[in-house]
């Protein structure tokens, strides 16, 4: 008795060593996006009344660059396993996500000075909310324990609950909030009931302990004992996925986008749905793919697991998010179900790519949808951020009537982010597709399972229907009369025009070189860390075909240096 | 002498989580509604609470603990946006939140 409290107390010990330097770096991205927050706090606190806060913009916009640059700078100075005695990971994937999520705060921020002109609300709390949320989304892809993960989704969320009810005078951004808060924290309760539920099966919160406790209860020889913890695995698994697929807003857990997209604020929307997103994708992927490993878990072929789930979400989102998305009116509520249907096409690549360990590294294909996604869907709201109509933001079509021709660069620019939306080439949401649903193919072909086909068929026929409320947008803004009594306006500060030509400039980019962003989410793939001895094996092949290619590469480049000139 | 042991401590905390949801779903009042969700929230920590002491294993305890920070944060900005929303319409019953259905 004495020396298992001994050991218990060394154990304890054990735990308490203080981390090494290098283990502070994983800090890094997320500690300069939380002091900046911080900082804003204070210097807002000291405004001049009567004078504009544009400065904070772009004030915040340089701090986010900086920890997106940091990220890149730590890109190959990752560290093997879990820091922080198993609470967080430094890997190129946590460093991929934090680069995407500050991309997509940055491009938020800087398109709030022009929307707050035409809303008459200047306040300084917008910059520290998306700085903060920024931070919980950075950390929540770092997270390497449910505790660090439950933690920053919420730092992550109760931000953005309080931007949808940033308009103090707007009874619609009232409601919004009150409807993402309702939900939100309601389906954080379930996940959190999921993960209490796994803990007393595993007696642990790391995922990596959570995945080797798993596999080895459900192998135990003794069929009582299996069974019996066999149904709390069952539901904590899915409250914990029901968590998740409120996040990302997937079917059946979408109810609340529409409201809350249409009565938040345009910038902070393209926040929500672009950012938050991606957070809850990488804890999701960080759960399923390091705790919930095992093969019988994974189900598919072994019988019914976590991927038949996310497969019938994946197709019910793509066909009812194209579907109703097509019947709105509302500009922001057409997005809301567009931004749905995008959830259904990363669950595709959600799905395909677990069929198998083998598949592993086919993760890339959702990571790089994430960017291309992040891009044009920012960028989309960015223009509706900066049109007004009556002395209000535009947001119904009727709004739009006209506004291409009235003025062509904001027409031009939303005509290009609704091309990369809809899937048109050469924009980057055609390429994030085509990588996603090739993707599917392969795996349908390799493993001889039609339904991973049948699956990406389901996927492009809804993004054609999806193409139509995508142009409509375009037909309404240069094909519909203009009407000639109301009193429309476009407000293009500096800030807004960076925001809008860095999203422009992304969203072609990775459309036309979309090399550099895959071979990224490809190492990002590869350096994953905590998945089982099988999927390292996977991984270890992914690296040295990598560094093959690279090596080619070098070597055609040194050819080509070599050829004499003329 | 009745001895609960962990299987008791366990439907208790089920029953409060079912009470919590069955709440969300059907009750009206948001101020009622939020008192639904911190109600699930508790039975999680009976959850934690119960697994933590019955494995001998602090970790539960912890997570507990974290859980009802996040819950008073939670609290924080919930009320504030239930008196935000009042302020606009003069009720808290989210019937009345109908402006956003098109």
């Amino acid at each position: 008795m004495l020396s298992n409290l001994l050991i218990t107390q060394f154990s304890t010990l054990a735990l308490l060593t203080p981390p090494v330097a290098a283990e502070y770096m994983a800090l890094v991205p997320g500690a300069i996006v939380s002091v900046l927050a911080l900082i804003i706090i204070l210097v807002d606190s000291f405004h001049r009344p009567g004078t504009r806060r544009d400065y904070l913009a772009y004030f915040s916009a340089i701090g986010l660059a900086l920890a997106g640059f940091s990220a890149y700078v730590l890109w190959d100075n990752t560290l093997a396993g879990p820091v922080f005695n198993g609470m967080l990971y430094l890997d190129k994937f946590g460093l991929f996500f934090a680069i995407l999520a500050c991309l997509a705060g940055g491009l938020a921020v800087l398109q709030a000075p022009s929307y707050m002109r035409l809303v008459r609300m200047d306040r300084g709390e917008y910059y520290m909310l998306v700085l903060f949320s920024v931070a919980g989304a950075i950390f929540m892809a770092n997270a390497a324990d449910m505790l660090t993960l439950f933690i920053a989704l919420e730092v992550m969320s109760i931000p953005v609950y309080c931007l949808a009810g940033y308009l103090r005078r707007d009874g619609r951004s009232a409601e919004a909030a009150l409807k993402y808060f309702i939900l939100g924290a309601f389906s954080a309760g379930l996940m959190l009931y999921g993960i209490s539920l796994i803990y007393g099966v595993t007696g642990t919160t790391s995922l990596e302990f959570i995945g080797r406790n798993l596999s080895i209860i459900i192998h135990d020889p003794d069929p009582a004992g299996a069974l019996a913890s066999g149904n709390l695995i069952t539901v904590g698994m899915l409250l914990i996925f029901s968590g998740f697929a409120f996040k990302i807003a997937a079917v059946p857990f979408h109810i609340w986008t529409p409201d809350v997209y249409t009565g938040s604020p345009a910038p902070a929307v393209g926040y929500m749905s672009t950012a938050v997103k991606a957070g809850a994708i990488a804890a999701m992927l960080r759960v399923l793919l390091i705790a919930f490993e095992d093969p019988v878990l994974r189900g598919g072929f072994n019988g019914f697991g976590w991927l038949d789930v996310v497969f019938f979400c994946a197709a019910a989102s793509m066909v009812l998010g194209n579907v109703v998305a097509i019947m709105q009116k509302n500009v922001k509520r057409m997005l809301a179900y567009s931004s749905i249907a995008h959830a259904g096409y990363l669950l595709v690549g959600v799905a395909a790519s677990s069929a198998s360990p083998e598949f592993f590294l086919h993760h890339d294909t959702v990571l790089f949808y994430l960017a291309t996604y992040t891009a044009g869907t920012v960028g989309a709201f960015g223009v509706l951020s900066i049109l007004g109509k009556n002395g209000r933001p535009v947001e119904t079509y009727d709004d739009l009537a006209g506004l291409g021709l009235k003025y062509p660069v904001a027409g031009v620019l939303m005509g290009l982010f609704m091309f990369s939306s809809a899937g048109v080439p050469p924009f980057g949401g055609f390429v994030g597709k085509l990588y996603i649903f090739s993707s599917a193919v392969q795996v349908g072909n390799t493993t001889g399972e039609f339904s991973f086909i049948g699956l990406a068929l389901v996927g492009v026929l809804s993004s054609v229907a999806g193409a139509y409320y995508y142009l409509k947008v375009l037909v309404s803004m240069y094909m519909k009369k203009a009407d000639e009594k109301a009193d429309t306006e476009m407000v293009m500060t500096s800030s807004a025009k960076v925001s809008l030509f860095a999203s422009a400039l992304l969203t072609l980019a990775l459309g036309i070189f979309p090399g550099f962003a895959i071979e990224m989410a490809r190492e990002s793939m590869v350096d994953f860390q905590g998945p089982s001895a099988t999927t390292q094996k996977v991984q270890e092949q992914g690296r040295q075909q990598l560094e093959e290619m690279r090596q080619k590469e070098a070597s055609s480049r040194v050819v080509a240096d070599g050829v004499p000139q003329g | 002498m009745f001895e609960p042991t962990l299987t008791h401590y366990l439907i208790l905390a089920a029953i409060t989580f079912c009470i919590g949801v069955f709440g969300v779903m059907v009750r009206r009042n948001a101020i009622t509604l939020f008192m639904c969700v911190e109600l699930m929230l508790n039975s999680v920590n009976l959850t934690f609470i119960t697994f933590s002491k019955y494995r001998v294993d602090m970790d539960g305890h912890i997570f507990g603990f974290f859980v009802m920070a996040v819950a008073a944060a939670e609290a924080a900005v919930g009320l504030a946006i239930i008196l935000h929303l009042f302020r606009h319409k003069r009720s808290v019953d989210v019937e009345r939140a109908d402006a956003l259905q098109l």
